[in-house]
């Protein structure tokens, strides 16, 4: 998930954009643009001139998460352009989330997958857990034994993504039961 | 010599559900296309697409070449464009015709090949200074990731993962 997220911030600011509201940047002032320019770099505000502050972007694990940041010698200039610190003079352009914020919902979303997808990737299944199934019912009662905090359509979401467990039911002919009840 | 592109398929069997149909022609076509561009993307903002590569190395200083008499004030080469190729990002990219050559392909055996399919020798050149680091001029910007063990970045490997489901959840949902 660090690699995700740190893959998408990256990504966010390359198009000049904030990953948390998702709106472009405002612009480099004429003067620094004509600036940066002279010095050979790109007249954009893609944050990005010695690549330090670019470099720095990385993440660690929590006791309940992860945390993502700008971490070493670099931190000042991350808290210039994120102004968490509210001293900051420089256009804020935030690429970190403060408390209270979230990152955009594409971002969001593809988070919420994966957490998802560890979750149904930890689960200790083996054929005998489907192997004696003969119904739909019988099977979406496993499944939600299985996944009892997932809705039916995470719980479809989840095999899909997974080749491991995908097999496990078509070993039993089971993903057909996976599509919703005829009306 | 190294390989010019990758194989992407299924990890797994679904031999009752949709053996042989799981990679249709429109899913290989969503697949390919959904890699290259998000190759391109990434490659565009100095990102390699490879996992646990990072950011591109940067230009070498020379790029930055003082000019005479004027100490600190920085002028390009000459074979570098003026005012059409920055210092960064490090795109791998002058006028494009190497990036272009990155393209897909279905294969007969339910997935898709990713990478220079047909390198002539300039591309292949390039491939080699840029991906494998086989010359000692120019540091390895790796973008494809061809070598046993690696993969693309997180971004793309869940976006595989979400073209796969995608084509599992409208085969759950037809009439089969």
């Amino acid at each position: 998930m660090g690699s995700f997220i740190t893959e998408q911030i990256l990504m966010a600011i390359g198009d000049l954009s904030s990953p948390i509201s998702g709106r472009s940047w405002p612009k480099l002032s004429k003067a620094y643009a004509k600036q940066k320019a002279a010095d050979g770099y790109n007249p954009v505000a893609d944050l990005d001139v010695s690549g330090q502050l670019l470099g720095s972007l990385d993440y660690k694990p929590t006791a309940d998460g992860i945390e993502v940041g700008i971490y070493g010698s670099a931190a000042p200039k991350a808290d210039g352009h994120n102004n968490f610190s509210g001293e900051s003079k420089i256009p804020t352009r935030r690429f970190l989330p403060s408390e209270g914020e979230n990152f955009k919902q594409t971002i969001k979303t593809e988070i919420e997958k994966i957490v998802n997808d560890v979750v149904a990737e930890s689960l200790d299944v083996s054929r005998k857990d489907f192997a004696e199934i003969e119904t739909q019912d019988e099977l979406w009662s496993v499944l939600k034994s299985l996944m009892p905090d997932f809705s039916r359509a995470e719980i479809v979401d989840s095999i899909s993504r997974n080749p491991q467990l995908a097999g496990l039911l078509d070993e039993f002919n089971l993903l057909r039961w996976l599509r919703p009840k005829s009306r | 010599m190294a390989k010019t592109k990758v194989t992407l398929k299924w990890n797994g069997s679904l031999k009752h559900f949709a053996e042989g149909s799981l990679v249709d022609a429109n899913t290989a076509k969503t697949l390919g296309s959904t890699v290259v561009t998000m190759m391109n993307e990434a490659i565009s903002k100095g990102l390699s697409p490879v996992a646990d590569w990072g950011r591109f190395a940067k230009y070498a200083a020379q790029r930055n070449v003082t000019a005479k008499g004027k100490a600190g004030k920085t002028q390009r080469r000459k074979y570098y464009p003026f005012n059409i190729k920055p210092l960064n990002p490090v795109n791998l990219k002058v006028s494009g015709a190497f990036l272009n050559t990155i393209k897909f392909q279905r294969t007969a055996k339910n997935g898709i090949e990713v990478g220079h399919l047909n390198p002539d020798d300039k591309t292949e050149a390039l491939f080699e200074a840029h991906n494998e680091g086989l010359n000692k001029y120019v540091p390895q910007r790796k973008y494809l990731p061809n070598k046993k063990g690696e993969l693309f970045i997180v971004s793309i490997m869940r976006a595989i993962r979400n073209v796969y489901s995608q084509r599992i959840k409208s085969i759950i949902n037809s009439n089969r």
